[in-house]
Formats: structure tokens, sequence, C-alpha cells
């Protein structure tokens, strides 16, 4: 079975790549498109650190074969950090609050927490713990990062 | 190993066979496929195959199997509490309602929603298309959508080791009629004893008679003995203390 071409667009930008058979999103991104925000964990969609925006919906990207999405619009963390050399809202929330240490779970706490805002701008505490259930950190506890992701929402 | 994306039923049924599985949103197939070796010739997605949507008539909603279990529960309000309780929000953008019929025990809280809606399942292979119910449901046939009418009265309870992102030590459905149990027998389990007692009007001896219908198994969240000692508190709860 030949590699298909894949026609995505990936942070705001139309990308074609190509993807052998069974190729997932994480892949494409990681390998194809030197996009190594996301990262592979557990590659079972239990850890969140793969964690993607795929037509507006936060999902694993571990669990999307690419040649599924063909036409879908992904953003990556790549993709909500600015090109001016600043951070993001949530990526300065993160720094000034202590809320990384290790940094591995860090692009998919913020990409479910980008997901969250876009959706509700106004987060309680508690929609902000729904909405990173999804994603595993070994290090901070959570406190840290839920914190930052309220101060986020407040700052903006 | 080919992904094979039919653009209609028809040839979702004509791809899809012993060396041909049918892929939903991925969340359990996906796992598999990223970790272990597994001698398969093709997935089968169902992306394109129109199976994705929500119909109401009147009280009668019809779910296509490829809708998200996020869909149904910003759709239909009754049954949002319990697509809240299956796993994270990243998981529910992809997994599906007719992928939710095969989840194994501890997992499936939806299809244990179904069953105790009495849930009619359309499936189609080569033969044509039928309905059954959801215990009827097997690998093989394709199934297409999940018709059930919108009930009167709803209780939902899970019982779970976190808030969040856990499977089901027990879960309970009820539409104060049917009662269906989930994690405490290798698939959904309708709680007939327990059924006849509600109709009585006796929450209490249908919460004790609902471990009639238990044959657990031990795993990591709970003992099989602990799930058997706790479903009658969890039963009584749902039909108490959970009405919508």
């Amino acid at each position: 079975m030949p590699s298909s071409v894949i026609e995505l667009e990936i942070n705001g930008e139309p990308q074609e790549l190509l993807a052998k058979p069974g190729t997932t999103l994480l892949s494409a991104l990681r390998d194809t498109l030197g996009l190594t925000a996301a990262k592979r964990g557990c590659a079972q969609g239990t850890c969140g650190t793969c964690t993607c925006v795929l037509d507006g919906e936060p999902v694993m990207s571990c669990l999307v074969p690419v040649e599924t999405i063909d036409g879908s619009s992904v953003t990556t963390l790549e993709g909500t950090t600015p090109s001016d050399g600043t951070l993001s809202r949530l990526q300065q929330a993160f720094l000034d609050g202590f809320a990384t240490q290790c940094g591995f779970c860090t692009p998919g706490m913020i990409m479910a927490a980008e997901a969250l805002l876009a959706e509700n701008p106004h987060p309680t505490r508690d929609d902000v713990v729904r909405a990173i259930s999804g994603n595993v950190c070994r290090c901070t506890g959570y406190e840290s990062i839920i914190r930052a992701i309220l101060a986020a929402a407040e700052a903006s | 190993m080919k992904v094979l994306l039919p653009e209609s039923v028809e040839e979702t049924v004509a791809a899809i066979g012993e060396r041909s599985w049918p892929l939903a949103g991925g969340t359990s197939l996906m796992p598999w496929l990223n970790t272990q070796h597994v001698d398969v010739d093709a997935v089968v997605s169902l992306r394109r195959a129109g199976l994705r949507g929500i119909e109401r008539e009147g009280d009668t909603v019809t779910l296509g199997a490829a809708t998200t279990l996020a869909q149904v529960g910003r759709e239909l309000p009754f049954l949002h509490a319990a697509i809240e309780s299956i796993a994270s929000p990243q998981i529910r953008n992809l997994a599906t309602v007719g992928g939710n019929l095969f989840a194994p025990a501890p997992h499936g809280d939806f299809a244990v929603c179904l069953l105790a809606l009495d849930a009619r399942v359309t499936v189609v292979d080569a033969d044509g298309a039928r309905e059954v119910g959801v215990d009827e449901v097997k690998r093989g046939p394709l199934v297409t959508s999940v018709r059930f009418t919108v009930p009167e009265r709803w209780y939902y309870t899970k019982a779970m080791r976190r808030r969040q992102n856990s499977a089901a030590i027990v879960t309970v459905a009820s539409d104060g009629v049917r009662i269906a149990l989930g994690g405490v027998a290798p698939r959904p389990v309708r709680a007939l004893a327990a059924e006849e007692a509600l109709a009585r009007g006796d929450v209490d001896a249908a919460a004790q008679l609902s471990v009639d219908a238990a044959d657990p198994a031990d795993d990591a969240y709970a003992s099989a003995w602990y799930r058997r000692r706790v479903l009658p508190v969890h039963v009584r709860r749902a039909l108490t203390d959970h009405a919508v």
C-alpha cells in the first residue's frame, strides 16, 4: 500500500504531507513536519500529552490515523505561540505560576486549556479541572496548573 | 496495514471482515494498534460513511453510530451527566456511540444508558439491515444507528475511584422502570429482579435484588467483592438521590 498525500491546515497554514498507511496525526506532526511540541507519552489516549485541537475540538492525536482527517484543520502548541518571541497568555501564566516542572505534560495541558478558554472564556475552577482531566502531570500535583489556567483566563 | 475510507454504509459493510476491522473513534482500537503487534490487513474508518448525526422526531431520538459522545452530551441534556462521567474531553471528542457498545467492562457506560433506555440498534451485514437489542449486539455486522425514546424520568450514577476520568466501579442507569448496571458483569446487564421490586415501589428491595444480576470481576479499579458489596448502595442512591 503506497503512502498517501494528506492535506491539512496546520496552525493556519495549508500543509501537504506524505503519510505511510496507519500513520497517526501525532507521528505526522512530530516525525514528518517537525512539530515536536505534542509529545508521545502513553500512545493509548490516557496521558493527554499529545493533545492537539482538531477542527476546533481537543483530541488525543495519538489515536487519530492522519489519513482519516484529510482536509481538516489542526492546531498545535506551536500555533498558539506568538511569532514575535513573546509567549501566549497561557504560556506566560504557566511560567509565572511555576506550573511546569519537567515540562513533558505542558504542551498537552496548554492545548486542553486553549480549547477550554476558546469555548468558555471565564471558567470556574471545576470547569478547569474537568478540562484537564485527560492530562496527566506527575510533577506538580495539578494545583499550580489549575491556578495558571484561571490566571490566564482572568488576564484576558 | 491499510486505512480504508469508504463513503457509504454499503461500501463499509463490503470492506469489513475478519482481517479488516471497523475503526470509529479509535479510542479502543488505536491503543492496541499503537502498542501491540496486530496481524490485521486493514482498518475501515467510519468517518466518511455518513453515520454521524442526531435526529429527533417527537420523543424519538436516533443517533448515528459514528456520532461522538461529546455531541450526544451537548445535544441531549438528560444524558449530559452520563457522558461527562466517561473518560476525558479529548476521548469524548473521538469516542462514538457505536464504539461504546463494544467497550469491555469496566468501560461502556453509555451502553448501560442505552440498555436502560431499551434502545434499538440497527445493524447491517451482507444480508441487509435489521434491528436488535443492546444486549444482542455482536462483532461482525456494522452498527449504523441506535434509536430510543426520551424517558420521562432518568436516573444515573457512576461510582469511580476519582471524580473525573476513571472507569466504573459500579454504573447504574434507570428510567424508573428498567434498571441497567455497568462495571459489575462482562457486559452491561439488566437487573430484572430489581425491576420487579421497583415496579412495586420497593426501592430497598430493588437495591438488594440488583446483586442477582451481578457477575463482577477483579480489576485495577475494584475487587469483585467490593463491587458486589457496594452495588445495592449505588442502586438505592441512583433511584432516590439522582433524579433528573
